[in-house]
């Protein structure tokens, strides 16, 4: 009797193990946006990523980005397994879908990127699949999972960035003080000197640019003057002579006045010439024709890029609720 | 060498360098339009007389794979319908493993088919708004890729490029001897 109620009791208990999905799914982190199971990121890093997210849900539209490290997959491909995280946590906005979630499990050397279908403009799986390639695989394969999903984080800070128009230092404000993460030392250690370094290659591209456009202007005006010289070696009867570049301060024709040629007639051909003392020099040009002299040109052109052409959207979807659309990695 | 100065020879040499051209040109410009219709295919189709290119297959064929995905998510905690989403699972896997258009327009009927079967099962036991907003996205997402696959102008490509290139004489017979690898109708 003892030994049936015990069978009974057994099969039970296997039947309610079996009973329950074959696999089970992580829990969400107290920070929702870290949830290190695998213990493979540092505080530090998970501090980034926390302080990345509020300035993700401030600016750009309630995104969300959350990493999640695993042991085991489970049975499951790491798509299906991202995919699940996502939709039953509510990843981004439940406007926007805009959220992303990475998922990584070292111990089966499996990583995800899955995105919400906000995002889809911007991301493809070939495009995640680059990201990875760039950034992740490297240090991921060779066991430095730390830096992986660093780079991937800025990566992914990038992303954000372009889509909402948003500087890449709002959004990630570790990057604005010009630090790093010192692993060894357990935290973000602002760079010394890095302000110096960006303050005097500021102001020695400012010098150049300054320099340049000097350059330029030194480079037309002695062109104009060149002209007027020849002018006035023309109008003196000097035949060509050298220009010397002091000429543009100390030349010989700066006291003298370039006559203004006749109108042309409004029709047909005109004349043009001009006189000075006793010589008087003209030619005439056939009907129709005139020489349109003069020098200038134009510089088109200037700087900056473009941000892609995204429009960021106004209006907040805090609390999450997105869902997943696509994603890569290595399944 | 008298043989090369005999009149038959060099007829037969000449009739020989001819074809040898002929199918090497064939191979050249027949090949080079099929690559690009196969192109046309991942890239998306360009329409010639709108000016733009339209949606590619291909960009549907991985929307409707995740959106697969979404739907294997959303099933996971019922039970019931367990068959229906590992029948998405694998054609699912059978779309990604594919590799030739013709496989690959075989697994994504197979898709379409278990997608059709899980949608409704969900629509019966979801409550919860946000996972009613997800499936509803997702069956969007199956439909609005499923029409604009139909629209994507890529079968009528193949089509024009099987009856107005390779239907002509000599390419039709050429094609063949050329090793050409015809695009398949998706």
């Amino acid at each position: 009797m003892k030994k049936r109620s015990t069978a009974v009791l057994l099969t039970a208990l296997l039947l309610f193990i079996f009973a329950v999905p074959s696999f089970a799914l992580v829990d969400k982190s107290d920070s929702f946006y870290v949830a290190d199971c695998a213990e493979v990121l540092s505080d530090a890093l998970e501090n980034r990523i926390i302080s990345i997210n509020g300035e993700l849900e401030y600016y750009c539209s309630g995104s969300q980005m959350v990493v999640v490290s695993v042991d085991y997959l489970d049975g499951l491909y790491s798509d299906e397994y991202a995919m699940t995280l996502f939709n039953e946590w509510g990843v981004g906005s439940r406007e926007h879908n805009n959220g992303t979630l990475l998922l990584l499990c070292p111990n089966e050397n499996k990583a995800w990127l899955t995105y919400g279908s906000g995002l889809d403009s911007l991301l493809s799986s070939s495009k995640v699949n680059e990201m990875f390639d760039s950034v992740f695989w490297g240090p991921f394969d060779s066991g430095d999972y730390e830096t992986a999903v660093d780079n991937m984080v800025s990566e992914l800070v990038g992303v954000y960035a372009s889509f909402y128009s948003v500087s890449e230092e709002v959004l990630d404000p570790s990057s604005q003080q010009g630090g790093g993460y010192d692993y060894d030392d357990g935290g973000y250690v602002p760079y010394e000197n890095d302000q110096t370094v960006y303050s005097s290659g500021n102001r020695m591209s400012a010098i150049i640019f300054f320099l340049i456009v000097v350059l330029i202007i030194y480079l037309i005006i002695r062109r104009a003057d060149r002209l007027r010289y020849r002018r006035y070696c023309g109008a003196m009867g000097y035949g060509i002579r050298p220009y010397h570049w002091w000429y543009l301060f100390w030349g010989p024709h700066l006291h003298w006045h370039d006559p203004r040629p006749p109108r042309p007639p409004m029709s047909g051909g005109y004349y043009s010439g001009w006189n000075h003392g006793s010589h008087q020099y003209g030619s005439h040009s056939g009907f129709g024709g005139h020489s349109s002299g003069g020098f200038g040109g134009h510089s088109s052109g200037g700087f900056g890029g473009h941000s892609g052409g995204f429009s960021s959207h106004s209006g907040s979807g805090f609390g999450g609720g997105g869902h997943g659309g696509g994603g890569g990695g290595r399944r | 060498m008298s043989v090369f100065s005999k009149r038959s020879t060099a007829a037969v040499i000449t009739v020989v360098l001819c074809v040898l051209a002929l199918v090497i040109g064939v191979r050249r410009s027949v090949g080079r339009r099929a690559a690009d219709i196969l192109d046309q295919f991942e890239s998306g189709v360009r329409s010639e007389t709108a000016g733009y290119t339209l949606p590619s297959v291909s960009a549907q064929l991985e929307a409707r794979s995740n959106a697969a995905l979404g739907l294997i998510s959303l099933s996971g905690p019922y039970g019931d319908l367990t068959e229906k989403a590992d029948a998405v699972r694998e054609a699912r896997e059978a779309l990604l493993s594919a590799g030739s258009i013709s496989a690959r327009s075989e697994a994504n009927a197979a898709l379409a088919a278990a997608c059709d079967a899980l949608i409704p099962g969900l629509e019966a036991v979801l409550t919860d708004p946000d996972r009613i907003s997800a499936l509803k996205d997702y069956a969007g997402v199956m439909s609005n890729t499923a029409r604009l696959i139909e629209t994507s102008g890529y079968n009528e490509l193949v089509s024009d490029f099987r009856s107005n290139v390779l239907g002509l004489f000599p390419v039709s017979i050429l094609y063949r001897i050329a090793g050409v690898a015809v695009p398949d109708y998706f």
